[in-house]
């Protein structure tokens, strides 16, 4: 799994700290990543919206799920059952 | 009260001293007219920034981990005044603001005695204690000591805010002229990208684009399978979204990940968060 934020990469920084948290956090402050998945600014807020992209190692999607507001996001075992 | 005028000073002086100057530093911005601009400063060398660029002004740089903790530092004191968050981007341009009003003017650096009794007046305003405070900066890693630095900071841009009203000066007309006629620019990551100059008019706090359409997103969305033989990862920002388009981004604790590289050692479940921290 591959955390992703737009927010600098100090602030993501303090998560990581703050939770100890193991797999990749990336800081995306200029929205690159988030742009070209199609998913910044959804909300007007100028934040990425709360998604999730599986992608095989071929680099294809093979599945996804964008939120439709702040605190919608699929269940990890939904997530899970996606894996190829 | 002018809006335009109070949203302008929220912009320079940020959340937490806005709550605190209110009235009296509002006054300063009414009625008055712009005067003759003062002297430019002087060239200033390009300083040593501590790691990644992410703004210079007239040669001062701010460090991306300076705004990081700038960012950090507003959500924890909007969290306490009880307001939302600026954007890391409006976060940017207020430290750019006061780094103007810093440049162009010489206030003393305000003392600890003076700084602790902002600090308190803000907690009595906020209605929350000190271990309140310090537990909140915890919370996202941050010491009382950058609280205190960003709180010496505010009251020497309130200070040389008020030199310049003293001065004449309309301070909304002063800032828009000097943001006109300052070397600004915004980098990207640790590569020199201008993306704003000295040409443009006042960048807007926030720029909203348009929202992407998610189409292509909803039609990814169903599984398919693997084809038989790797198609190379598209990079350009308008793929359809078939395939996963490639980045390269800094990572927490160092380096940097590159999607195509992650993929070599196995799927990939890429999360976008909208918040952190």
């Amino acid at each position: 799994m591959v955390a992703l934020a737009v927010v600098p990469l100090a602030q993501v920084d303090g998560v990581r700290k703050v939770t100890g948290a193991t797999f990749p956090l990336l800081a995306d402050p200029v929205h690159r990543a988030a742009e070209a998945y199609g998913v910044y600014n959804l909300f007007n807020d100028a934040l990425a919206a709360p998604s999730v992209f599986v992608v095989d190692t071929d680099g294809r999607i093979v599945w996804s799920y964008v939120g439709k507001n702040g605190g919608d996001r699929p269940d990890e075992r939904v997530i899970l059952e996606q894996l190829p | 009260m002018n809006r335009t005028i109070t949203s302008r000073l929220w912009a320079i002086i940020g959340v937490g001293v806005a709550v605190i100057v209110g009235v009296g530093a509002l006054l300063m911005f009414l009625g008055r007219g712009p005067g003759e601009l003062p002297p430019a400063p002087p060239p200033v060398t390009l300083t040593q920034a501590d790691g990644p660029i992410a703004a210079s002004i007239n040669g001062s740089v701010i460090s991306q981990s300076s705004w990081g903790e700038a960012v950090l530092l507003d959500q924890v004191l909007s969290g306490l005044a009880g307001q939302s968050a600026p954007t890391p981007e409006e976060t940017l341009w207020r430290l750019i603001d006061q780094e103007l009003v810093l440049q162009s003017t010489s206030e003393q650096e305000p003392t600890a005695e003076q700084v602790e009794a902002q600090i308190t007046a803000l907690q009595q305003t906020w209605g929350v204690d000190e271990s309140a405070v310090t537990a909140a900066l915890e919370r996202v890693g941050l010491k009382r000591a950058v609280f205190e630095q960003a709180v010496g900071r505010l009251l020497k841009v309130q200070a040389g805010l008020a030199t310049l009203t003293n001065q004449g000066y309309d301070t909304a007309a002063w800032l828009e002229e000097h943001r006109g006629g300052a070397d600004i620019q915004i980098f990207e990551g640790a590569a020199a990208l201008p993306i704003s100059t000295a040409q443009s008019p006042i960048p807007t706090m926030s720029v909203p684009s348009p929202p992407p359409t998610l189409a292509a997103a909803k039609a990814a969305a169903t599984p398919t399978s693997a084809p038989a033989t790797a198609p190379p990862i598209p990079t350009s920002p308008l793929a359809d979204l078939e395939f996963a388009p490639d980045f390269t981004l800094e990572r927490a604790g160092g380096g940097a990940l590159t999607l195509t590289e992650q993929l070599s050692e196995g799927p990939v479940v890429l999360v976008f968060f909208q918040r952190c921290g």
